[in-house]
């Protein structure tokens, strides 16, 4: 083994077990948002709006996550969105006495590249 | 989520809405960047997908013995277009403009797959300015653990054409959630017309919208590559 690679080797096993240190545990409570930020947690208490839960295909990363994110908080009616890249699910928190169609929903994901399978509604 | 009710499968079908971007928009799209392909024939290669969500701007820098700056506006998820700078230590600087074009997405519940077409259209800086471009398909295949892409480029930059051919294997050590560090690690293969295969080890760290690689050419040479998706 050559020397740079050597190098990156001893790289990689010093920011692994950081990187998987920094990774914060899920919450057992909420099986469906596992993955919202603290911030997004709590706008489920926060908001009486409705909450949508999007099955959605072709979730894969962070820069996938990132772009429902950005296309939903676009939406005047979301007050919030987390997504859950293990579940593939996103789930969508409305404003009070707002909301988004269903087919508004399929429209805005397939528009960002995606596929919707399945859409549960919440409260 | 204690109460999901009205279940509506119907109204999501695969079929409904299908990713395929309009007709009219995109096959305009699709035939001008098969034209940018052929009329002209080096770039910035592929490290991640180079189509964003629409509206979203990215900023893709490259970094080893060649320099290059990719700035894109994605107006829909199918296509972005921006402005292209590429420096290197042998050439006067290249500067112009490149178009991305999705052709096609495959999304299944744990991958997804895509073909990208990529063109540029530019002039190096020099006394005796000279119209020149480069094109290439970039294929990749993605899940949560592992990695594949390949990318070629035809140019017509340089004093000759070039032909260039990068094979990527990528897997990831653990798993983790949106927004936390991601980690990959990650082979190259890069070969080109003028000079032997060359493999180069490097690492991949992924946060949000922020992607920053390191890796050492053979040769002894640091690559850095970073993304930022706006």
């Amino acid at each position: 083994m050559n020397k740079p690679t050597l190098l990156l080797l001893a790289l990689w096993l010093l920011l692994t077990p950081l990187m998987a240190l920094a990774k914060e545990p899920a919450p057992l409570s909420t099986p469906l948002v596992t993955e919202a930020t603290a911030a997004d947690t709590d706008m489920d208490a926060l908001t009486d709006g409705e909450t949508v839960y999007v099955h959605v295909n072709g979730l894969v990363c962070d820069f996938c996550a990132r772009a429902l994110e950005k296309v939903f908080r676009k939406q005047d009616a979301v007050a919030s969105i987390a997504v859950d890249l293990d579940e593939k699910i996103i789930t969508v928190y409305f404003k009070d006495n707002m909301r988004l169609d269903d087919d508004t929903i399929i429209s805005l994901i397939a528009d960002s590249g995606y596929n919707v399978t399945e859409i549960e509604h919440g409260n | 989520m204690s109460a999901c009710t009205n279940r509506s499968d119907e109204a999501v079908a695969p079929s409904h809405k299908s990713t395929a971007p309009s007709c009219t928009h995109s096959s305009m799209v699709f035939y001008a960047s098969i034209v940018c392909a052929l009329l002209f024939g080096m770039p910035h290669r592929a490290i991640s997908r180079p189509v964003s969500y629409p509206g979203g701007w990215t900023i893709m820098q490259k970094n080893n013995v060649n320099h290059s700056l990719h700035i894109h506006y994605s107006p829909t998820a199918y296509y972005s277009i921006g402005y292209i700078g590429m420096y290197s230590r042998t050439m006067p600087s290249w500067q112009g403009a490149q178009l991305n074009y999705l052709v096609k997405r495959w999304n299944t519940r744990h991958s997804q797959a895509n073909i990208y077409l990529k063109s540029g259209l530019g002039v190096m800086a020099q006394r005796n300015p000279r119209v020149s471009g480069f094109s290439g398909i970039a294929v990749d295949w993605e899940t949560r653990r592992y990695f594949a892409s390949y990318d070629n480029r035809l140019d017509t930059i340089g004093a000759t054409l070039h032909v260039e051919h990068d094979t990527r294997l990528g897997i990831a050590p653990y798993l983790g959630s949106y927004g936390d560090w991601h980690t990959w690690l990650m082979v190259t293969v890069h070969y080109d017309s003028h000079a032997p295969p060359k493999l180069t080890p490097l690492i991949r760290v992924f946060k949000s919208g922020y992607l920053l690689e390191c890796g050492l050419t053979p040769d002894g040479d640091v690559l850095v590559n970073s993304i930022i998706r706006l």
